[in-house]
């Protein structure tokens, strides 16, 4: 297939196209659950909400509408946003196509931190579970990064490797401290580990926001130098890149991104792997437009996920993460056979 | 004015030395080849005059400046280097792949301008490489490939172009297209090329100097007729050759003696 450089006409298109399909999907996402709302009263709401339309939808249905399946899914967005976005770095940074977000290591030292939290009793404390999440994954990053690194300088494989033991390490602790917990708390800690989008709030949507919009527009300054650093590292070098800086800084931008989605969200997988695939395979490896399209589309994808994991079944919400490896894993079998990576 | 200087140059890889007591002047505006057999620190002083590799002991100066104490950018500004053959994990096309040659002299928050999308495409027209220009550069075959890298390089505009074997994998068509372009690029815009080369042939027709390592140790550098001799070559290789002379040119041949000929 034949493909002309990209320009920043493209991105500006691409991105806006992205955004009209998340309106869309999060459009159709507020009208569905138990409570169906009707379309035309739940767009006057939504556009004139604050001086006209208000009569219209009923007081339960506002909120509804407001408190409960809005800042869902603006919730829902920000995360499969942070996810994807965290997926493209890591693969590029790693030039590794099987990357996530969670290699190096940060789902397992968050999912340590949370389930401490709940056994410990603290989850009732507000932002208590997600303080220890991202506390465990933030440790585990450096601790990663520190095995990895050796004479100043980070090799992928090293990293990849001390992220894959990491995890593995954790996921020991993980099962030993799920044999020492109370069956009352088994629920919500399933319910983290599979990923829950259900407690969103005002305050965890401006922590997730700051931190998902603020990194992924750091990440998109070193845009191309992720193109040079895909094509290998002494070429980056040779291309002018100081690649052991920009690594550092984006590894730390990735992993904090990831770090927040996660400690509020619990472990969603596959929206950072396969979502960043799609895009590549849509529009090509150039970072420049990869970054934006991942962005928007994961931010879709995990409302979409979100939708059917609380409408699919009558008075049962299943964990989200059961919804994304379920759609997500056959799609991108169908994609692989179809073409390469 | 001295390009490249290296004073007494020491590098190695773990605990194996590479290149010991390294000391050379470049020249403005040469062509100069470099051979020696395998193992005897080519790449590795390509690499250590690009910056890549630090050297141990010694320095390396790069318009009288301390390479050390450049930045990558300001390097990559002036200094170009063509791998030997390079696999990408991820499929960008030939124009985008020439394009990263802009890349040191465009700020990390903008675009390609119409400017650099000038010398992308005037650098895969110096390498014949326009027809490819839309098609992932993993579809290409190794030669191809190269030509490629070349034009990556190009497109950087620098002062100073290292290649490090890029004729292997060529066909004699387009090794000689390579080293004539080399010449122009030499002649026509002023540019310093070292280039290493395992073709000693090609060495004498198209470098003003030679440089002849050994072990990790200079063991000659000069013109062709003074580098490549019999005695030089049959030391440093330690395989017996005929030199004479090129019928037109006048430089020195090698003709390579099978082992049945020379016992």
């Amino acid at each position: 297939m034949e493909r002309t450089p990209i320009t920043l006409n493209t991105v500006i298109r691409v991105s806006f196209f992205f955004t009209l399909i998340f309106a869309g999907i999060a459009f159709f996402s507020l009208l569905l659950g138990p409570a169906s709302l009707e379309p035309v009263k739940t767009a006057k709401a939504l556009l004139f909400g604050w001086y006209e339309g208000y009569e219209k939808l009923a007081p339960e249905e506002r909120t509804i509408l407001f408190s409960i399946r809005l800042s869902r899914i603006i919730f829902a967005g920000l995360v499969g946003a942070s996810l994807s976005t965290a997926g493209v770095v890591f693969q590029a940074l790693l030039r590794n196509p099987l990357a996530e977000p969670y290699i190096l290591g940060v789902s397992g030292g968050a999912a340590v931190g949370a389930i401490l939290s709940i056994i410990l009793g603290l989850s009732v404390i507000s932002l208590a579970t997600p303080l220890l999440a991202i506390s465990g994954a933030a440790l585990t990053v450096f601790l990663v990064f520190a095995i990895g690194k050796s004479k100043g300088r980070t090799d992928s494989t090293t990293l990849l490797l001390a992220g894959v033991i990491v995890n593995a390490f954790f996921s020991a602790v993980i099962m030993f401290l799920l044999s020492l917990s109370k069956s009352s708390d088994l629920h919500s800690i399933a319910f983290w580990l599979m990923g829950d989008l259900g407690a969103a709030n005002k305050m965890k949507i401006a922590l997730i926001s700051s931190f998902s919009f603020f990194g992924t527009g750091l990440v998109y300054t070193y845009a191309r130098s992720l193109n040079l650093i895909v094509s290998g590292e002494e070429t980056a070098l040779q291309l002018g890149i100081d690649v052991e800086r920009t690594k550092t800084i984006l590894i730390i931008a990735a992993s904090a991104i990831t770090g927040f989605a996660v400690a509020f969200s619990g472990i969603i997988g596959f929206v950072g792997l396969i979502i960043p695939h799609v895009m590549r395979m849509l529009f090509g490896p150039d970072h420049r437009l990869l970054i934006p399209a991942a962005f928007f589309c994961g931010a879709s994808f995990l409302v979409a996920a979100d939708t059917v994991a609380r409408t699919v079944l009558p008075s049962v919400e299943l964990p989200v993460g059961v919804i994304t490896a379920l759609c997500g894993a056959p799609y991108f079998i169908f994609l692989l056979k179809r073409r390469s990576l | 004015m001295p390009v490249i200087e290296a004073r007494d140059v020491h590098f190695k890889y773990a605990e194996t030395p590479v290149l010991k007591k390294f000391s050379f002047v470049s020249k403005d505006n040469e062509i100069l080849g470099i051979i020696g057999p395998n193992g005897s620190g080519k790449t590795t002083l390509l690499k250590i005059i690009d910056g890549i590799c630090k050297p141990q002991r010694g320095s390396v100066l790069l318009n009288q400046n301390d390479l050390n104490k450049m930045t990558r950018t300001e390097i990559a500004r002036k200094i170009a280097f063509v791998p030997q053959d390079a696999a990408m994990v991820f499929s960008f096309t030939v124009e985008e792949v020439v394009m990263m040659g802009r890349s040191p002299h465009i700020s990390r928050f903008r675009f390609e301008s119409k400017k650099d999308a000038d010398i992308t495409r005037k650098a895969m027209k110096q390498t014949k490489i326009e027809q490819f220009a839309g098609r992932s550069i993993n579809e290409l075959s190794g030669g191809e490939r190269q030509r490629v890298f070349i034009a990556r390089a190009l497109a950087q505009e620098p002062r100073i172009m290292l290649l490090d074997e890029s004729a292997a994998f060529l066909d004699i068509n387009h090794q000689i297209s390579f080293f004539e372009l080399l010449r122009m690029l030499n002649r026509e815009e002023g540019v310093t090329v070292m280039v290493v080369t395992h073709d000693i042939n090609m060495a004498s027709l198209y470098c003003d100097r030679v440089m002849l390592l050994k072990d990790g140790m200079m063991y000659g550098i000069g013109t062709p007729h003074q580098v490549i001799t019999k005695k030089n070559i049959e030391e440093v290789y330690g395989t017996e050759v005929l030199i004479d002379s090129h019928p037109i040119e006048g430089l020195p041949r090698m003709t390579l003696l099978s082992r049945r000929l020379s016992d």
